[in-house]
């Protein structure tokens, strides 16, 4: 469906619906914008909320899309479950879907371990370097997780 | 749809549905509490079962979660497939979806 399941913890996630009428099944724009909710595991407070914008309604009906922003800033945490509900009413009635995904930071962890294990192998520069050795520091990347790794 | 596609042992996964009318296809809560089974493989005993809740229930309509720990302890391992049943009841009328999702 609409969304992916999974997401490296900083990067961009799209999620999109395609809305239609319940009488008929035809594909059929929003009565206004569809609203979603973002769930980090069973926790009942949203960590996002808001409206999906359509996506080229030129050559598109009722198509809608919204694209956040899975950082920690945001609250995304690794290994976390997340769930997207989403609610849209057409001709006055109103329908929904959810979306799952697991945030990771599994990808940026190995980045930090190949930069700081061999930055010159790894082509990587002084800025590399120190921005690995922030992000080990941060609280979303445990040190444990880095030397489990890099048993690995 | 409302489930991740794959987990790694040990860690919890969390999956959704959303209930509609089928009259009219309007988000309507269940008659009662979802019910899901999750089986491994193609094996025909479940290893785990149970019944969903309703999350969020002011600002949502029909949003059911479960959350699962996928551990050793609860039958799971590492390259098995795993399959979920739902069943929900709306106006007299059972409907069902299925979710899978791998373990590694």
């Amino acid at each position: 469906m609409g969304c992916q399941t999974g997401v490296t913890i900083g990067n961009l996630l799209a999620f999109a619906i395609c809305t239609h009428d319940p009488d008929t099944g035809e594909l059929t724009s929003a009565d206004f914008a569809p609203t979603y909710r973002v769930y980090q595991d069973e926790a009942a407070e949203p960590i996002l909320a808001g409206a999906m914008a359509r996506l080229d309604g030129v050559n598109t009906v009722g198509f809608y899309t919204e694209q956040i922003i899975c950082n920690s800033v945001n609250g995304f945490e690794d290994g976390r479950t997340y769930t997207v509900y989403i609610e849209a009413t057409v001709d006055g009635v109103t329908g929904g879907i959810s979306y799952a995904f697991v945030a990771s930071a599994r990808a940026v962890i190995r980045w930090c371990v190949a930069t700081l294990s061999d930055t010159s192998a790894a082509g990587a520069t002084v800025q590399d370097a120190a921005l690995a050795t922030a992000l080990v520091s941060d609280a979303l990347i445990g040190s444990a997780v880095v030397d489990d790794l890099v048993k690995g | 749809m409302g489930c991740q596609s794959e987990v790694a042992i040990g860690n919890n996964l969390v999956f959704s549905i959303c209930c509609h009318d089928p009259d009219t296809g309007a988000l309507t809560d269940a008659d009662s509490a979802p019910i899901w089974r999750l089986y491994e493989d193609e094996t025909a005993t479940p290893i785990l079962t149970g019944t969903m809740t309703i999350l969020d229930d002011v600002n949502t309509t029909g949003f059911y979660t479960e959350l699962i720990a996928c551990t050793v302890a609860n039958g799971f391992e590492s390259g098995k497939s795993y399959t979920i049943y739902v069943e929900a009841t709306v106006d007299a009328d059972t409907g069902g979806v299925t979710f899978g999702f791998v373990a590694v």
